[in-house]
């Protein structure tokens, strides 16, 4: 891969108050949550909720910081022209992405085999199978209308077994090989594989950016002796202790 | 899915059980942690809590209620508590939310409103209400 010029940034101007502050609210920041963004991508997880429809945990770069960074991360942009470059390619392929996973949500909430599935799963008959004695059992307050949502979404994210303290997984965790059969119809396995590229392509932008993040983040730290962590920085945007 | 086969059926939660329960939740679905939390942020679990063992079997134990009910004040408290002690940055407060109403929803919990009792029947019933104040007992009762 060819390697980026960081000398973009004014010796004149920056100093190390204002790299301390970049190091802190954006670069640390961000590459925790780009990292935890590629191990998702990785597991095949888009992270899709129908509802309000997005992708939980992978977001464009500027939604992973606090309100009060976006300063900082502006400046960081406007002295970094590579990095805007990259975290411009980042957000589309993000939204590339989050279309792809709505456009596979709705085929597979529309396909009445799946439906057809889910409601013998949950008839009476089918309680006896799951253990339970009411749908509530298994969908908790969530409307009838929604059932095939929820389990399509779990579709979406390829999902592995849920905890146990959730209601679904009486459903999910019994019956999530014969559901995941549907993403192998016609016009489901396509959209399948849309996403799957969007998000192949979305992982090999994060890691660029990642690279781009902690070359940067050297390249200042030794110019301005600059430590890349103060003691009880943020990672991820989470403390934890 | 009861941990507690037979033992408690029905519950009204307040705001350190649930609010500990939320907590347990979103760590559970936190990625990149793995080891156990007794603490986040300025929340301290209490024991028997410290562990992520101890917080799946609170999960677990409230997932077997039959019935669960808590009232507006607490979901108020754990606002609160949210800004007060997760002090959570970025997206998170988002998810904290997003996956705590994700829980309830698949929890069916009721929120009630209460209506304040009547004045005590009886002294022994007035000396618990002073003990457990006006909204607990009305809970209760």
């Amino acid at each position: 891969m060819q390697r980026r010029s960081t000398s973009t940034v004014s010796d004149a101007n920056v100093g190390p108050n204002i790299v301390r502050a970049w190091f802190d609210t954006v670069i640390n920041p961000l590459l925790g949550f780009l990292e935890q963004e590629v191990s998702w991508l990785a597991q095949e997880n888009w992270t899709w909720r129908f509802k309000p429809p997005a992708l939980e945990l992978i977001c464009p770069v500027r939604r992973y910081l606090d309100r009060e960074a976006y300063p900082n991360l502006e400046q960081f942009q406007q002295l970094q022209p590579s990095f805007a470059r990259l975290a411009g390619q980042h957000d589309q392929l993000v939204e590339k992405l989050t279309q792809a996973a709505q456009r596979l949500h709705e085929k597979i909430g529309g396909d009445p085999d799946l439906r057809s599935e889910i409601s013998v799963a949950i008839s009476l008959a089918g309680f006896k199978n799951l253990g339970v004695s009411s749908v509530t059992e298994i969908f908790g307050a969530y409307p009838a209308s929604e059932h095939v949502n929820l389990v399509a979404q779990y579709l979406v994210n390829h999902l592995g077994d849920l905890p146990a303290h959730y209601a679904t997984s009486t459903l999910w965790n019994a019956k999530r090989h014969q559901f995941m059969k549907v993403l192998e119809r016609p016009g489901v396995r396509e959209l399948d594989i849309q996403a799957k590229r969007a998000a192949a392509q979305l992982a090999a932008a994060s890691k660029e950016l990642i690279e781009l993040l902690k070359e940067i983040r050297l390249t200042l730290s030794l110019k301005h002796d600059v430590p890349p962590s103060s003691a009880g920085s943020l990672t991820g945007g989470v403390r934890i202790q | 899915m009861n941990t507690f086969p037979g033992a408690i059926r029905n519950a009204v939660l307040d705001t350190g059980p649930l609010m500990s329960a939320l907590v347990a939740n979103f760590l559970d679905r936190m990625p990149g942690i793995t080891a156990d939390c007794s603490s986040y942020g300025d929340w301290q679990f209490h024991p028997p809590l410290l562990s992520r063992d101890g917080q799946q079997q609170l999960l677990g134990l409230l997932a077997g209620l039959r019935d669960r009910k808590t009232i507006a004040h607490v979901m108020a408290e754990i606002s609160a508590l949210l800004d007060s002690k997760l002090k959570l940055r970025g997206p998170y407060p988002q998810l904290f939310w997003q996956w705590s109403i994700d829980l309830l929803t698949q929890w069916n919990l009721d929120e009630r409103l209460i209506r304040l009792v009547a004045p005590p029947p009886s002294d022994r019933s007035l000396k618990l209400m002073v003990e457990t104040g006006l909204t607990d007992f009305s809970v209760t009762n």
